[in-house]
């Protein structure tokens, strides 16, 4: 019991918590759970538990890695209960991002239109859920591999290792459902790098000089 | 087997900077000349940015309420107080029907030439989260919170949330604010006062997280809007007052949409307009009609089709760039625009590209890992900024950021003299290997359609919100800060976007515009060629 962080109400902060993190919360156990009712039911239920520890809450600066942790076992345990590991074809996306919800120019829906990203993402379902977690949460939401690891309760050295094996599952969960890697990514552009007469060529040395 | 010295979890790690600087330089190095190993990084950068692609889904009304309930539940049986209305912001948010948001911050302090980097706003910018706009100012430094906190003002006053994020100061109303206002927010990070530099930032309702810089120039006498940011007072911009209905600001243009009123009435001033009047040239007939024959496919900005018809539409560029040397290569990209520049971050390379106005383009290495960035993030963050900070005068010729990073997909293609660069939706950067480089605007689907259709076309899809063109919010902005002698740089860049057909009446949009704007309707029309010649940057 962390008697700082009490006031009067004893929920101080956690109204703007809520805010700043709800979106990735969200989205997380979207992708998690595969299902938008499911992820309506377990945010929910993260934030309620949030809202129960708020006073045994991390300072500031952990707080997104406490809620992930949170929404990520509240995730797991659902999933354990239901003893589900192999999932329906995911046909989410296409319900998530109904035209009138995404921009016309947004990423998302450029990214829709791809099917390979759509492959992907059933790929996702495909992996164990602390696979799935770990990717989302590095790849998706920035936490660093330490935090991944504070989250499902891995040394460094085994974040690193969960990391890549849920990496190397995922692609090769990709290609056995008939993926194959972007043409336009990897291959070339990488060698166009790598041989120095690609776009990018004209690197500039640390000590650029001002060209005003 | 012959060993190879990194392994695969070598390179997992290293794409999360997981490794110590020896090892990540070490695996740097190797994939320099190791294709394999570059395949698989690129294949690991593709899959992530495939995930993170849908990363940002709306939290649907239900999970407010229900945590909403739950928190006022746990709250009763202390003290019966909170439940702000911010708990529901998509409902109150919607409720005030926010077309456009204008938000001028009078920002102090660009880093001066002594190359201190005191206590300085580094960005500033409206962020859509999750329905809520909010401010978020940047500050370059460590800044004392209580007296930044204390020296926000915002006119018309507001009443606003803030909170800390490192030095990121986060601004959120706690009231709806009114469709049609104009805010000003200014911040003084320091005590040292350096000439104010204002922003004007244009945010649009159904636009989430695509903020779109207004910028005004320090001199901003000549543009309405611009003037009116400044001084706060609606006097040039009159426009809110006597248009009919939602139409408030003369920006209002982008959302026009909203208004569905004016159509009718809008219908003959409309037409009028265009092009006779201030180009000749420009569509004499094509005006006439309210539908061009264009067959105005709602384009989906997307260059696969080739740098081809851009090309072909600017011959000129396309002698200077010679021939085609590679084929065209599509990655993820994070872009940042600033007041006089832009960043533009690629998933593939690590790369970062410094476009500055009038200036050489450059590459700035990667140092260390393909970082991953995160919508919302500062490009200018890490070996960047480290980079920038050493040049001071560059960082300051960038000027404050008006966006954050925001996400995009690009498409390289090389050339003898030069590259192409597209970035979504509509911008198209020619970078000359000489160092000059120009900004062009994308958005001309087929070549066949004759100038003066195209731009016919152009000037309808300017005002109608429902073109698909993001650029659409700039489009009025008469404030455009390039120094450009194109007529209407800004809305030139709208204004090639295809129409999209469904619109009911484009004119009723466009009359929008001309009402109170006979200056900005004159722009609208003369397009010199199809493919617009928004130019910046160093001369070629």
């Amino acid at each position: 019991m962390d008697g700082t962080h009490r006031d009067d109400n004893g929920y101080a902060g956690f109204e703007k918590a809520y805010i700043a993190y709800r979106g990735v919360i969200y989205g997380h156990v979207l992708k998690m759970m595969g299902s938008e009712a499911d992820a309506e039911d377990l945010t929910v239920t993260a934030f309620e538990k949030a809202m129960r520890a708020w006073e045994r809450r991390p300072p500031e600066d952990e707080l997104r890695p406490w809620l992930f942790r949170i929404a990520t076992n509240a995730c797991l345990d659902e999933l354990r209960r239901r003893q589900r590991i192999q999932w329906r074809p995911w046909d989410l996306f296409a319900g998530v991002f109904h035209p009138s919800q995404v921009a016309p120019d947004s990423p998302e829906r450029e990214v829709l239109r791809n099917e390979r990203a759509d492959l992907v993402h059933e790929a996702l379902a495909r992996l164990a859920p602390r696979d799935r977690a770990g990717l989302i949460m590095r790849e998706c939401y920035g936490l660093s591999n330490e935090e991944v690891g504070k989250v499902l309760n891995l040394s460094r050295d085994g974040a690193k290792m969960m990391l890549f094996r849920a990496r190397e599952r995922l692609r090769a969960a990709y290609l056995q459902l008939g993926g194959e890697p972007p043409a336009d990514t990897g291959r070339r552009s990488s060698r166009r790098q790598a041989n120095g007469r690609g776009a990018f060529s004209r690197e500039v040395d640390p000590a650029m000089g001002d060209s005003q | 087997v012959t060993p190879h010295p990194v392994s695969p979890l070598e390179l997992s790690a290293y794409r999360d900077s997981a490794l110590d600087e020896f090892r990540q330089q070490m695996v740097e190095s190797h994939i320099a000349f190791c294709s394999a190993c570059r395949d698989r990084l690129a294949e690991y950068a593709w899959l992530g940015s495939s995930l993170r692609s849908t990363a940002n889904v709306p939290v649907p009304a239900a999970v407010d309420e229900r945590v909403a309930a739950s928190f006022e539940a746990a709250n009763r049986s202390r003290a019966r107080t909170l439940i702000p209305r911010l708990w529901l912001p998509r409902q109150a948010w919607a409720a005030v029907a926010i077309a456009v948001l204008l938000v001028a911050a009078l920002l102090i302090g660009l880093p001066g030439g002594d190359g201190s980097f005191g206590p300085t706003v580094a960005s500033a910018y409206l962020f859509d989260d999750q329905g809520t706009p909010t401010i978020r100012v940047q500050f370059s430094g460590e800044v004392d919170r209580e007296t930044v906190a204390e020296s926000l003002r915002i006119e018309p006053s507001v009443r606003v949330d803030i909170s800390w994020n490192g030095s990121e100061m986060v601004v959120r109303p706690s009231e709806p604010l009114h469709p049609s206002g104009q805010y000003t927010l200014s911040v003084n990070p320091a005590s040292r006062q350096r000439a104010a530099t204002p922003v004007a930032l244009q945010f649009t309702g159904d636009r989430p997280g695509t903020p779109v810089p207004l910028q005004a120039k320090p001199a901003p006498s000549s543009t309405p809007l611009a003037a009116a940011v400044a001084t706060e007072t609606p006097a040039p911009t009159a426009t809110a007052t006597e248009t009919p209905a939602a139409t408030a600001t003369p920006t209002a243009t982008g959302t026009a949409t909203v208004t569905p009123t004016a159509t009718e009435t809008a219908m003959p001033t409309a037409t009028a307009t265009p092009s006779p009047s201030s180009t000749p040239e420009a569509t004499p007939t094509a005006t006439a009609t309210p539908r061009p024959a264009v067959s105005p496919t709602p384009v989906e900005p997307q260059p696969w089709d080739g740098f081809g018809s851009f090309l072909s539409a600017v011959p000129d560029v396309a002698s200077k760039l010679g021939k085609a040397k590679g084929r065209e290569e599509a990655t993820d990209a994070m872009v940042q625009r600033f007041q006089r520049g832009l960043l533009v971050w690629r998933e593939d390379t690590g790369a970062t590209l410094l476009l500055l106005e009038g200036a050489e383009w450059r590459s700035l290495p990667s140092t260390g890992a393909p970082a991953t960035v995160e919508p919302g993030d500062s490009l200018l963050a890490g070996s960047i900024s480290r980079l920038l900070e050493r040049n001071p005068a560059i960082r300051s010729s960038l000027g404050i950021a008006t966006t954050p990073a925001l996400p995009a997909r690009s498409v390289a293609q090389s050339y003898q003299h030069g590259s192409l660069l597209w970035i979504s939706p509509d911008t198209i950067l020619v970078l000359y290997n000489r160092g000059s480089w120009e900004q062009h605007v994308d958005g001309v689907e087929q070549p066949e359609p004759t100038p003066q259709v195209t731009a016919t076309a152009a000037a309808l899809s300017t005002a109608t919100v429902t073109a698909p063109a993001t650029a659409t919010p700039t489009a009025p902005v008469p404030a455009d800060p390039t120094p450009i002698e194109t007529p209407s740089p800004s809305v030139t860049e709208s204004a090639h976007r295809m129409p999209d057909p469904s619109t009911p009446t484009p004119a009723a949009t466009a009359t929008q515009v001309e009402g109170e704007n006979p200056v900005a309707t004159a722009t609208l029309t003369p397009v010199p060629t199809p493919v617009s010649e928004t130019t910046t940057g160093g001369s070629s």
